[in-house]
């Protein structure tokens, strides 16, 4: 059955929101404002480079990988396991976790705007097996905690594609003094951010359900978090609609509650208002809906 | 059982949150966010590929 999309002011501008997120916090492009550069200790959970010229906010990635690098040393030296633990970066993580969660996949994340971006640009989609999704885990357990644990290096830092684009091409543009490093690593760097951009255009947002630690820590709390998305059964005509919107490349009515969504809300596009965001203390929050009545038709 | 699962699953987010501001104000209070911002105080020219280290 073929169905006219739902319109909803808010997902119009959900572009224009992930366009002001990523201006905002690389404000420091502006020369007035470039001393918040110097603030640099706020954690913001989504991926923007610290090592990016106008980032006012540093990654929680690369100060996990930094404190896991510290506690080795520390707990060498005798400090007890309870003083090594990073308390604020974690409480940082869990405080976003449980109450937008994925909603800053969707919606804030300079990454996710960029891959959503060039997915435009193709309607010819691959679409990766559902077990890659686990490999997010692995990058986030081995490359942002294990190894940089034992060798004090932070090695997810040195593969990641927005550092190689935020950092590693910017900074030697604005910088010339630093463009005596460029070397091998770099090149391999920048080839790798290449190969990225182009699975961007052909696979819907690969780096989200492939390789994104952050990602993985906002899946763990995906159940838990204060807001839900719900499909109500009763509803759904089976159109298929949410499906073909899924920046995720899920289809919904099945997969409403998968590790992979990144909550940006676009299924609920859906004409039949079959889907939509709950909070979690809702009563039969299973099949409840929310207002999509009560939204601009 | 059914209704355990559901109530916990409905109301998890207060004790996480609690837990998560606790151990925000914790980390703060010692020193975390200095920590942090000295560990990003210089750019990390290995992170980028500049150099390897």
């Amino acid at each position: 059955m073929k169905c006219p999309p739902h319109r909803s002011p808010w997902l119009a501008r959900r572009g224009w929101v992930q366009a002001v997120s990523t201006v905002v916090l690389n404000l420091a492009f502006l020369r007035f404002l470039a001393p918040l550069k110097s603030a640099g200790g706020f954690c913001f959970p989504v991926l923007n480079c610290w090592a990016c010229p106008g980032a006012v906010t540093s990654c929680p990635l690369g100060a996990l990988q930094h404190a896991a690098g510290e506690a080795r040393l520390l707990v060498a030296s005798g400090t007890s396991w309870l003083a090594v633990i990073p308390y604020y970066i974690l409480g940082t993580l869990f405080i976003f976790s449980v109450t937008l969660g994925r909603f800053m996949c969707g919606w804030l994340c300079p990454f996710g705007w960029l891959q959503d971006l060039l997915a435009k640009l193709s309607k010819y989609k691959l679409r990766p097996p559902p077990w890659a999704g686990y490999l997010r885990y692995a990058f986030l357990v081995g490359l942002v905690l294990v190894v940089p644990y034992y060798t004090s290096v932070q090695w997810f830092s040195k593969i990641c594609p927005q550092g190689a684009l935020q950092g590693g091409l910017l900074q030697p543009l604005l910088h010339p003094e630093l463009r005596g490093g460029i070397g091998a690593w770099w090149w391999f760097k920048e080839a790798m951010l290449v190969a990225w951009l182009l699975s961007f255009v052909f696979v819907r947002r690969p780096f989200c359900r492939l390789m994104c630690p952050l990602g993985a820590i906002f899946s763990l709390f995906y159940g838990l978090s204060v807001l839900q998305i719900r499909v109500d059964p009763h509803k759904c005509v089976d159109c298929g609609l949410c499906e073909q919107v899924c920046p995720a490349g899920l289809n919904p009515r099945e997969q409403v509650s998968s590790h992979l969504c990144i909550s940006c809300l676009e299924c609920q596009r859906c004409p039949q208002g079959a889907i939509a965001a709950v909070p979690v203390w809702r009563k039969d929050r299973r099949e409840e809906t929310v207002g999509l009545e009560e939204q601009v038709p | 059982m059914n209704r355990v699962a559901d109530a916990v699953g409905r109301w998890a987010w207060i004790p996480l949150l609690a837990l998560s501001v606790g151990a925000l104000s914790w980390g703060l209070s010692t020193g975390g966010f200095e920590t942090v911002k000295d560990w990003f105080g210089q750019l990390c020219t290995s992170c980028i590929g500049l150099t390897w280290r």
